[in-house]
């Protein structure tokens, strides 16, 4: 945007400003939500090698006749051109139908309905302790700046940022579940359950939210605003919380963003390391048994989550950034 | 006759600094360079220890010893030979991932930031894109279409990758057209494509290796994931996630073998990761 269209020289004032912004955004989610789905079924309708003959395979009919393949080729809707083949595809999507497993031969929609609960309380809970690990880490390396406690945090955040979440997830199976005793291996989709692969995916994400959270918050604390609070006798505790940390938002909540789209890869493996019922472990069933409607629509359904996850943090960004609020 | 000193001589002259005295002063860069010491002495020891698919069923699960350093697995087969066999395959399939996307992304970028235009619309929104789809999930997605195995899996995970690195290239050529070399080799009538190549090119490239060596410890952990879900390389392959999947069937009994393929990644990626910091606080952005 240029130089003085910022809520007071917009007009109409900052309501219609923030309306302009909201919906200029939300086009942009909208079409790159399209392009995604465009590249995601290209993918699978050039995929090498007969789609017929890959739908039969997958149900264990490796050298079907030729009338096999012809029916099959009609039920899949092969004969029809590329462009209408996408369309019709596009329109079952947005319907909430994604063609039937090859597998099964159910409907994608229902299979998938029961498993997105479980996946979402686990990036829930995942996230929740990224952002609460994230967020304690980095407000105490801030505080206690080149001091002891900031170095340890910075030596655990680069061993987090090494340490995949599967192997995380691997190790709290065989410590905390087997030796311990505590939790289970053999999630069954709970909230209880979703606590330990949940502290593997908020390990494994936090360290580059919590460092950019550290970084934003020393900023807000060297800078004049936090001199002028410290001279009028507000305590450390008080500049960090009341000036610098509203300031620091928006960089940590984008960091927070971008830290989600790891999460979401990680849930899927996490999710087979714990036998969680969710998407991540039926879609690498579907992987392995190349049951292609099921891993397009996980693909689709993973990416559409990623560009909600950016839309809300430049949404929250939008709300908390002073700046955001005044000129831009 | 005595020339006046310039008070902004020093950045003219460009200080050269061997790149190994640099890493070495920042602490990342010690700790960093300390630890792929040892995970290079460990795989030396490993891949003189023979053959690492050698079964020796009366030898199965042995627990760490003098004798078998990182203990044998359930077909008595010798972990540290695996572990350096399996790190030879893990960081080659890394590599190779690393120097295939940041190839095609020079590429990619440079052709988008330089030509602009439809190309660079076409680029630039594909990018943003394929950056919207979880880098796992569409690794995933590639090797669903195409089935599992090496190759695969290191296209796959290029695929994952180009994106991200194409947008970064993408940024430096724009930036690097604007360079006062690239005004004054054009003022000078050197022709297009030769400024490409002898100016733009060599500076987009030094910058994208720098910020791509960032995402090599990702590129590592991904592939020991996907192999972990038996979807990159096969057993009886060594690999170091395809090993953590084999460590399912006994890691009750033999702890170790879950512990050490682990630590291994995880020193591994954190070396890796140390570098690859020390390396960008050398060439600030």
């Amino acid at each position: 945007m240029t130089a003085g269209t910022g809520a007071l020289a917009w007009p109409g004032g900052r309501a219609r400003w923030l309306a302009a912004k909201v919906t200029g955004r939300l086009g942009q989610a909208l079409l790159t939500m399209l392009g995604a789905s465009i590249l995601v079924w290209l993918l699978f309708a050039f995929a090498p090698g007969d789609p017929a003959q890959r739908a039969l395979a997958a149900r264990g009919i490796l050298a079907p006749t030729p009338g096999e393949l012809a029916s099959e080729r009609h039920t899949l809707g092969l004969g029809h051109p590329v462009v209408y083949r996408y369309f019709s595809w596009l329109v079952g999507a947005l319907h909430g139908s994604f063609g039937r497993s090859y597998i099964t031969q159910l409907p994608v929609a229902t299979e998938l309905g029961s498993r997105l609960a479980p996946t979402l309380r686990l990036a829930a809970m995942g996230l929740l302790f990224m952002i609460v690990l994230a967020g304690l880490s980095g407000m105490l390396a801030a505080f206690a700046a080149n001091r002891a406690p900031d170095l340890a945090i910075r030596v655990v955040t680069v061993i987090c940022a090494a340490t995949p979440s599967f192997i995380t997830g691997l190790f709290i199976i065989q410590f905390v579940v087997i030796r311990l005793g505590i939790g289970q291996a053999l999630g069954n989709g709970g909230w209880a359950d979703a606590i330990l692969p949940g502290v593997a995916l908020g390990l494994a994400s936090l360290a580059v939210p919590a460092r950019v959270f550290r970084q934003s918050l020393i900023d807000g604390l060297e800078s004049y605003y936090a001199l002028v609070a410290h001279s009028r006798g507000a305590s450390k505790l008080r500049i960090l919380l009341r000036h610098a940390a509203p300031n620091a938002i928006t960089p940590f909540t984008h960091a927070i963003a971008v830290a989600a789209a790891s999460l979401i890869g990680g849930t899927v493996i996490v999710e087979a390391v714990f036998n969680w019922p969710g998407l991540g472990s039926y879609l690498i069933q579907s992987v392995q048994a190349r049951d292609l409607p099921v891993v397009q629509a996980i693909t689709l359904l993973a990416t559409a989550s990623y560009i909600l996850a950016s839309l809300a943090a430049d949404l929250i960004s939008l709300a908390f950034d002073p700046h955001a609020r005044g000129r831009s | 006759m005595t020339v006046a000193a310039d008070p902004n001589l020093s950045r003219y002259v460009t200080r050269r600094k061997s790149r190994g005295a640099t890493i070495l002063a920042t602490t990342s860069g010690r700790i960093g360079l300390l630890l792929s010491a040892v995970v290079i002495a460990v795989l030396i020891a490993g891949l003189v220890r023979g053959n690492p698919n050698s079964v020796h069923i009366a030898l199965r699960l042995h627990a760490p010893s003098l004798r078998y350093p990182f203990g044998t697995d359930e077909f008595g087969r010798d972990e540290l030979a695996r572990i350096g066999y399996g790190g030879l395959t893990s960081l080659s399939a890394a590599a190779l991932v690393l120097i295939i996307a940041t190839a095609a992304a020079l590429v990619l970028g440079t052709v988008a930031g330089l030509l602009g235009g439809l190309l660079d619309l076409v680029i630039a929104r594909t990018v943003d894109v394929l950056l919207a789809v979880p880098t796992i999930v569409l690794a995933l997605a590639v090797i669903g279409a195409l089935g599992p195995g090496f190759v695969h899996l290191v296209l796959a995970l290029s695929v994952a990758y180009i994106a991200w690195f194409t947008r970064m290239a993408r940024a430096f050529a724009l930036a690097s057209r604007r360079r006062d070399d690239v005004t004054a080799a054009r003022l000078a009538g050197v022709s297009w494509l030769r400024v490409v190549c002898s100016h733009v090119l060599p500076d987009v490239s030094t910058r994208l290796w720098v910020v791509s060596t960032l995402a090599l410890g990702d590129i590592i952990i991904s592939i020991a994931g996907l192999s972990f879900l038996g979807l990159g390389i096969q057993p009886p392959a060594a690999e170091w996630g395809a090993m953590l999947q084999q460590s399912l069937d006994s890691f009750v009994q033999a702890p170790w073998l879950l512990v050490i393929p682990g630590l291994t990644i995880i020193v591994t990626v954190a070396a890796v990761n140390l570098i690859a910091d020390a390396l960008r606080e050398m060439n600030p952005q």
